[in-house]
């Protein structure tokens, strides 16, 4: 009874948490496969991530898949679990072009691999449920596995709807070489056809054809059964057509155009691509009055008052001041691949590239975000906290000397003293392997060039 | 042939799982001269891939001489004992149509026939899958792929733009998958043998009677063929055997400081080559037991981390980072990578050389495109790439040449290929890469 | 020993068949820049212009500064991305920086003067400003013909559109002799156009990038001698991004002298580039890895340049911009402009990164 009633209170957060995103930004969540899960394990609409899959707890699972750094590879194979409880001390020299077997920064208190990510273990008697899977470890427990790769949750997750650990973000997973391997939470697929596919990008989850990522767009002329754009029209945007025996099903639905012509439509409007786009998940065709890109989910909005700026490749977000934000990242080279970027960890890797080690040049350098003392945000994404500006940490709320700040999936944002105007980005792609592996990125909410925006 | 199904595989029962164990082209399922099947069916002629990564370096990869008889430079050294089964391609173009990713625009052009427009995958199915969905289908496997690498992700076969082939890339799981049962049903009461059982007892143990059947059946060729083939399987079943008993061989980072902690994984150009191997002896056993008609082998990924001992950057980084020498006029390091990729080339081909076929060897029945992703990997260059074929055709392609393609197209090779396997196609590709040439100076 | 000048790896363009006079339309044509690198002077071996060989990279550095010093990470690799970061000045104790050497540079005069620091070209022409060859002349990534950071600046000029970089000359009388027309640079949106074999060619279309590339807009007078354009010495800027980050670079009395035809113009421009600018340029355009592939040391660099830099004082009298010459090939374009009034007045671009 205990259980069930736990299950009840945990599904309930869980649908609080999906709903709260709801009926905060009015906007639909996207839907996807509902695929057979082991007793307990859910499917959690995370704000920015979309649906994700969840312990009985309702903590967002992850998992680590292989990738190539610089010099070799890391992350883990399917079924092939290797995040234990080894402290490691020196780094694997994978990441180019640093030698391995030097120090990590506070060895003494490292973590482990299971201390940041614990494994989501499997009864001994579990048994495999659609694509989930038991796989033995090392250490002879069993652990799930989704489509053969290990399970894991994130430390830094702390209710549910919380993805702290991982993103979808950024190209798929990550591009090993230069963010390192990072790990991922693993979700359903959205429920599209095969023709489609969505993108994460820092807006939300962006519709785009699957064969090349082209941008999906619907038009305000447009009705749920009939297309408006004319011949004129149609020499810039391509409806995207339907194969001849397909079926409505969920969100999606068909009209036929021209007898026989048959062009997909999603919640009540029919598809299309852009001819112009000259690049893939481009805005491009949003600039044409009446034309809107398609998210199945949009993110949570920035903290009010924030602003959108434009500058020679793209838009930035910006405080009230019109200061362009920044997020940091880092992902350190030991051979577990821990990250260096939370209030939490150490702090050395921010501080050499931001100050030279110097915390008073770093926040003179790159200052923290300052969030007004009764500063509140509707959603986890963006929350404020303490910190000491003295090191990086977080800090108790009004301890002496501690800044009220604004923080984007957990961690400190910020601003650029180099920065003098609206859209300036002086201090993007900062750091190590362009800002993204220990450094710093402009908060980009739009890209024209197809540039690598984080 | 008594006793033999139509796929001629022998069927048996290990430990209450079913295993499979296929036979190699008899002469008793060939005519009287041995260059047709009994029925009358021509042999089939079968079509592989080969990829290595990282190019070449021009000044000693590519032949003085054009035509037969032409020298063979220090980086193809190691092709002497199968040059006579060989081309070698020299001065194709890869054309980007206006879009470049390194290290994949130059190998997709190569196999699909167009520049990708994007990063992660083709426009197109590339040459292999419509080569075997004209060929494959009366085989057991449509076709198969497998990496060296031991890298799963490292693709070169695309069923069509948005699904890749995945490579087999553990030699033991691809053992499983040619010799286990034919059928894997998760739900089945039954178990899923296991591979660590099948190799100690041997694929072979639940089939024993029958082969000794056979052999008694057979002519003193078939028999000596299947001694052959039935070592060499349970040869390969004891170096898995092997393999399975003690950790797997790891090579540290070659950077100065010894690590202490976890190794990296098995990139040293050592355990690729052994690995290679394994999967080339298996392939071509599956060749030759007709389990497939078309096959893919990378040595390599494309930008190849593969490591040296004793040298800490990697190839595909080295290719970028180490100077030209002054003296040599090439990148030493570099080059020592290429000449390690044409060894196991070699070794390649020569598995397929080693394997008698009727009145011939398993290597007059193939035709094999090996292909890279740059020319000179430093620049990315797509300009003056090299590739080879191997094999034969039944008889439909001449080898031993050196042909210099003065800049043509590189898709006129994947054409060429694919007219000669049969496919009625009066061009292929895109935009700057669709062409219609055939490569005549290797048509017999 | 004859000099070898620094090759481009781009294919050549085509040759054309049209007449000057048939190109120009409404006394206007357009160029599209599809070849650009540092115009370094070398020899086969470099041994003229390195004595002392070529630079050492971040490898390299790494072993000379910390191997037997040190082996944590922080006071190692991250202590030299602190450097490159924030740069110092003082000398360099541990590494040692090479410069390119002699008195033979490819590039233009930009202060009219014959200096004692400055170069002779190889053909002879005095009073050659370009200090920033001695700070890149002896790296190899800058060399020819396939230094890494010379070959992908160039590849990613070419096919990533943020740099697309648009000439065009108005009120042309004539392409041979013409001594006032009017030139004004843009940003287009366009990929450049190939022909069959790949090459980049004339002929293309290239829009005006009136949206996000304003700032790139600058206009000057210039005269055509003999078919050899100059411009007048302008301020400008104008984007650099190999794809990662989005910089640009600010070039102080930039010109350009160009010999023109129907096809396309090719020549060198030059002119006085903010230090502090091209250096925040570098890590944000390439990584620490990235330069490895030409053995390029950033903080030694940066070091050269602050102390090579020949022009526009501050108010100290630091020198803040360094003399810089590149080769440059460009491609006739039609340049096309959108429904909106053309900017006419030239724009300053200032030194504008503080430390």
């Amino acid at each position: 009874m205990k259980h069930i009633k736990g299950t009840i209170a945990l599904a309930a957060i869980a649908l609080a948490a999906a709903a709260h995103a709801q009926t905060r930004s009015k906007e639909p969540v996207e839907d996807y496969v509902h695929e057979p899960m082991p007793p307990g394990f859910q499917v959690v609409v995370a704000e920015l991530e979309g649906p994700v899959f969840a312990d009985a707890s309702g903590k967002t699972m992850y998992t680590w898949p292989l990738n190539a750094v610089r010099n070799g590879d890391l992350g883990e194979r399917k079924n092939e679990p290797t995040c234990d409880d080894t402290h490691y001390k020196v780094n694997t020299g994978l990441q180019s072009p640093y030698p391995g077997g030097l120090e990590l920064p506070e060895v003494a208190t490292r973590p482990s691999c299971i201390d940041y990510w614990p494994p989501v273990y499997a009864p001994t008697d579990a048994k495999p449920v659609g694509s989930f899977t038991v796989v033995k470890r090392k250490d002879g427990k069993t652990q799930w596995a989704y489509e053969g790769y290990a399970l894991y949750t994130s430390h830094l997750d702390q209710q549910p709807g919380d993805v702290r650990g991982g993103t979808k973000w950024w190209r798929k997973g990550g591009d090993g070489r230069e963010t390192g391997v990072l790990r991922v939470p693993a979700g359903p697929p959205p429920a599209v056809p095969p023709q489609f596919d969505v993108n994460q990008i820092a807006s939300g989850r962006l519709l785009v054809t699957a064969a090349n990522d082209r941008s999906i767009y619907v038009y305000d002329k447009d009705t749920a059964t009939k297309s408006n754009c004319d011949a004129a029209c149609l020499r810039e945007w391509a409806p995207v057509l339907a194969p001849e025996n397909v079926k409505p099903q969920g969100e999606w639905a068909i009209i036929q155009n021209s007898p026989g012509v048959k062009q997909w439509t999603f919640r009540g409007k029919p598809v299309y691509t852009h001819i112009l786009d000259s690049i893939p998940h481009s805005r491009e065709g949003s600039d044409v009055p009446g034309w809107h890109n398609v998210f199945t989910q949009v993110a949570p909005p920035a903290p009010k008052g924030w602003t959108v700026h434009g500058n020679r490749e793209g838009d930035v977000l910006a405080d009230e001041q019109g200061r362009t934000v920044y997020i940091y990242r880092c992902n350190d080279d030991a051979a577990d691949q821990l990250a260096c970027d939370h209030p939490t960890m150490p702090q050395v890797y921010r501080l050499s590239v931001c100050g030279k080690g110097d915390p008073a040049l770093c926040n003179k350098t790159f200052p923290y975000v300052i969030a007004a003392k009764d500063a509140k945000s509707d959603t986890r994404i963006w929350s404020v906290m303490d910190i000491d500006p003295k090191t990086g940490r977080k800090a108790a709320p009004g301890a002496p000397g501690s800044l009220h700040v604004w923080a984007y999936r957990d961690r400190p944002v910020y601003t650029c003293a180099r920065d003098k105007k609206a859209g300036d980005i002086e201090c993007d792609s900062w750091g190590e392997l362009f800002g993204l592996r220990n450094g710093f990125k402009a908060f980009w909410v739009r890209d024209d060039f197809g540039g690598y925006h984080g | 042939m008594s006793g033999l199904n139509r796929r001629r595989v022998l069927r048996g029962v290990l430990e209450g799982g079913a295993v499979t164990v296929a036979l190699p082209l008899l002469n008793c399922f060939l005519n009287g001269n041995g260059d047709a099947l009994a029925g009358g069916e021509p042999m089939p002629v079968r079509y592989g891939t080969w990829f290595w990564g990282c190019g070449m370096a021009k000044k000693i990869f590519v032949p003085k001489e054009t035509g037969r008889g032409y020298t063979l430079t220090e980086e193809l050294e190691a092709l002497k004992n199968v040059k006579d089964h060989i081309n070698v391609h020299t001065g194709l173009t890869a054309y980007r149509d206006g879009n470049f990713f390194c290290h994949y625009t130059g190998w997709v052009v190569f196999r699909t026939g167009a520049a990708p427009v994007v990063t992660t995958q083709p426009l197109a199915e590339s040459l292999d899958v419509t080569i075997a969905n004209k060929i494959g289908r009366t085989t057991r496997f449509k076709s198969l792929t497998a990496t060296a690498t031991g890298d799963v992700r490292n693709v070169i076969s695309y069923e069509n733009a948005t699904t890749p082939n995945t490579p087999e890339f553990s030699p033991l799981s691809f053992y499983t998958r040619l010799f286990g049962p034919d059928f894997q049903d998760p739900n089945a009461p039954t178990f899923t043998p296991n591979p660590r059982v099948m190799v100690r007892k041997s694929a072979l143990s639940p089939v024993m009677d029958r082969i000794k059947a056979l052999e008694k059946e057979v002519g003193a060729e078939d028999k000596q063929r299947l001694d052959q083939y039935f070592t060499g399987l349970r040869h390969l079943e004891q170096q898995f055997d092997h393999q399975l008993t003690k950790p797997e061989p790891r090579a540290a980072c070659v950077a100065p400081k010894a690590l202490k902690e976890e190794p990296v994984p098995g990139t040293d150009s050592t355990l690729v080559a052994a690995r290679h191997k394994l999967m080339t002896d298996l392939m071509v056993m599956a060749v030759a037991c007709d389990q497939t008609r078309v096959f893919n082998m990378s040595m390599s990924k494309s930008d190849s981390n593969q490591t040296k001992q004793g040298y800490e950057k990697p190839h595909h980084t080295c290719t970028h980072e180490e100077p030209v020498d002054e003296k040599l006029g090439y990148q030493p390091n570099a080059s020592w990578f290429t000449r390690r990729s044409m060894e196991n080339w070699a070794y390649f081909v020569e598995a397929f050389a080693r394997v008698k076929e009727g009145d011939g060897h398993l290597i007059d029945n193939v035709l094999i495109m090996a292909n890279t992703d740059v020319s000179y990997a430093r620049v990315h260059s797509l300009d003056e790439m090299p590739a080879f074929t191997a094999g034969r055709a039944g008889g439909k392609v001449k080898t031993g040449m050196h042909i210099d393609h003065k800049g043509a197209q590189a898709t006129s090779l994947g054409y060429t290929t694919m007219k000669v396997m049969g496919l009625d196609v009066a061009s292929w590709g895109a935009k700057s890469n669709q062409t219609s040439k055939e490569v005549g100076e290797i048509l017999a | 020993m004859r000099a070898i000048s620094a090759v481009f790896l781009a294919c050549a363009m085509v040759a054309g068949t049209a007449h000057a006079e048939d190109v120009l339309k409404d006394r206007t044509i357009g160029y599209v820049l599809i070849n650009k690198a540092y115009a370094t002077w070398q020899t086969p071996d470099g041994k003229k212009e390195c004595p002392q060989g070529f630079n050492h990279g971040p490898r390299e550095q790494f072993k000379e500064l910390f191997e037997g010093v040190t082996d944590k990470i922080a006071e190692t690799q991250l202590a030299y991305e602190a450097e490159i970061a924030f740069p110092g000045t003082d000398p360099e104790t541990r590494t040692f920086f090479r410069e390119a050497q002699g008195p033979t540079a490819f590039g233009l005069n930009l202060d009219g003067k014959v200096g004692p620091n400055d170069f002779t070209s190889p053909e002879g022409e005095k009073g050659i400003d370009h200090q920033m060859f001695r700070v890149v002349g002896c790296t190899e990534n800058y060399r020819g013909p396939d230094g890494s950071a010379r070959h992908f600046i160039e590849s990613y000029m070419q096919k990533f559109n943020y740099n697309r970089w648009l000439l065009e000359l108005t009120d042309v009388d004539s392409l041979a002799d013409d001594d006032d027309v009017t030139v004004t640079i843009y940003r287009g949106l366009d990929p450049l156009a190939t022909d069959a074999a790949g090459g980049f060619t004339s002929g293309g279309t290239q829009r005006v990038d009136t949206k996000r590339g304003k700032e790139f807009i600058y206009t000057m007078k210039g005269k055509i001698v003999d078919g050899v354009l100059t411009t007048a010495p302008t301020d400008i800027t104008f984007p650099e991004s190999q794809q990662r980050g989005f910089p640009y670079q600010s070039v102080h009395a930039w010109r350009a002298r160009l010999k023109l035809t129907p096809d396309g113009a090719n020549g060198l421009m030059a002119g006085y580039m903010d230090v502090e600018r091209w250096y925040h340029n570098l890590p944000q355009q390439w990584s620490t890895h990235h330069r490895s592939y030409g053995a390029e040391p950033m903080p030694s660099q940066y070091r050269a340049a602050v102390r090579l830099a020949d022009g526009y004082p501050d108010a100290n009298g630091k020198n803040t911009a360094i003399s810089t010459a590149w080769e440059v090939r460009f491609a006739q374009a039609l340049i096309m402009h959108p429904d909106e009034p053309k900017t006419v007045a030239a724009k300053s671009a200032k030194s504008d990164i503080a430390r």
